[in-house]
């Protein structure tokens, strides 16, 4: 795999053996590295996730952004996707009132998203499935 | 292994400071770092760390001597040690770096050889074992384009790019962008950037602004620390030693600093996945005494 990309590379040039071995990625894709907590978004569990479990409000209670967040997923976005997130992460923080960090953001556009089933499911028939 | 190269393309953003800073922070969570700065100027980062003892010893073994394969001893013995941070001090032959370089290719070249003069700092680190036995390669090129920057880009694969909290800055991320693509591109090799590490931050509305703008993660952003930086290039030692040894008295926002540069060296090692085995609390120092 070539090109440049946000987040780490998967090249790993002091290892043992070859380092650069061709690996398939659309190239038209940008690519970003973004963690993700595992616990399942749902509203009515009984499985607490990391940002419930302390007295303190989940950003002032962790040292790192990857606090609570053991999983480190990728995420293959278009465009037109980093341009919509950059437009809602001004809009949120003018509501807010303050900086929001893009993990966070994604995380809880990721956690309502999926509890918009049925506009996620429109989306994806746009895209074509489901035909 | 956790390999970065702190690059910007423009100079005095604290690009050395902050090498030599996540070096140390690493190195205080229990991981084993190596440096390599690249840097042929006087105020580099051997320079802070203290190790430039040779660095005018045209007799001395240094690195330029093991990339142009001209070694006068193994690539162990380059290595000096400060504040448990593993270093390849820069010596003045690396100002003639790519005229060596390109004296090498064309004698591979006459052989009817290949020969990449950008896979050089690789193949070094690769023949020293480096991958074995470090945890962490940090690269600290000149902030110019050069033969150094692309041979610290294909040794590292990363890279971490602080930023100037200005337009200006601004502009120079979108163009290093375009020139790690390229890079890339023509070495078939991928360049990851890990993050951006706004420095220097003043908080005025319109650098928030600019730092909305920001692509890539921005683990921290570090606020205007001159006199701590400036304290640490006169007694040549890391900020977590200028607090500890060099301060009278604790200035809570210095020590904030210190755990800024301990959660941004997390967060490098959890992009790779890596756990450091003994992590402090960001900024945790010994009381003073």
């Amino acid at each position: 795999m070539t090109g440049f990309k946000s987040g780490a590379s998967d090249d790993d040039p002091l290892g043992g053996g070859d380092s650069d071995t061709e690996a398939e990625a659309p190239s038209s894709d940008v690519t970003e590295s973004s963690t993700l907590s595992t616990s399942e978004p749902e509203r009515e569990t009984t499985q607490e996730s990391y940002s419930t479990r302390s007295e303190l409000p989940w950003i002032f209670d962790r040292s790192s952004i990857t606090d609570g967040r053991e999983k480190t997923v990728q995420l293959h976005l278009q465009q037109s996707t980093l341009d919509t997130q950059r437009r809602a992460r001004s809009d949120v923080e003018s509501a807010l009132g303050e900086t929001v960090k893009k993990a966070d953001l994604r995380e809880a556009a990721i956690i309502v998203g999926l509890q918009q089933i049925d506009d996620v499911t429109d989306l994806l028939e746009e895209w074509g499935y489901g035909r | 292994m956790l390999s970065y190269t702190v690059y910007s393309e423009a100079g005095g953003v604290g690009k050395t400071s902050l090498t030599a800073n996540l070096a140390v922070a690493h190195a205080r969570a229990g991981l084993k770092p190596l440096v390599v700065p690249l840097d042929p100027q006087d105020g580099d980062l051997s320079r802070l760390l203290g190790v430039d003892s040779d660095r005018a010893d045209s007799s001395a073994d240094n690195l330029v001597r093991h990339m142009v394969n001209s070694p006068r001893g193994p690539f162990e013995d380059l290595i000096r040690t400060a504040e448990g941070v593993d270093v390849v001090p820069e010596h003045n032959m690396l100002s003639d770096l790519s005229d060596h370089l390109a004296r090498e290719q064309s004698k591979a070249e006459d052989l009817g050889d290949a020969y990449n003069i950008y896979a050089q700092l690789q193949r070094v680190l690769r023949e020293g074992g480096v991958g074995d036995r470090y945890d962490v390669l940090l690269c600290d090129p000149p902030a110019t384009e050069s033969d150094h920057l692309y041979n610290a880009i294909y040794a590292t694969r990363n890279l971490v790019i602080p930023v100037e909290p200005s337009w200006k800055g601004q502009a120079s991320v979108e163009g290093l962008a375009e020139l790690a693509t390229n890079f890339a591109d023509q070495l078939n090799i991928e360049v990851g950037v890990l993050g951006a590490i706004p420095n220097g931050v003043k908080n005025t509305s319109d650098q928030r602004e600019m730092l909305a703008d920001i692509e890539f993660p921005t683990p921290e952003v570090i606020g205007d620390r001159t006199s701590l930086m400036e304290g640490c290039w006169k007694q040549q030692c890391s900020a977590f030693r200028y607090v500890q040894e060099h301060r009278s008295r604790r200035r809570d926002y210095e020590v904030e600093t210190l755990a800024q540069l301990d959660r941004i060296a997390r967060f490098l090692e959890s992009e790779l996945g890596i756990e450091a085995p003994n992590a402090p609390e960001p900024g945790a120092l010994e009381e003073p005494a």
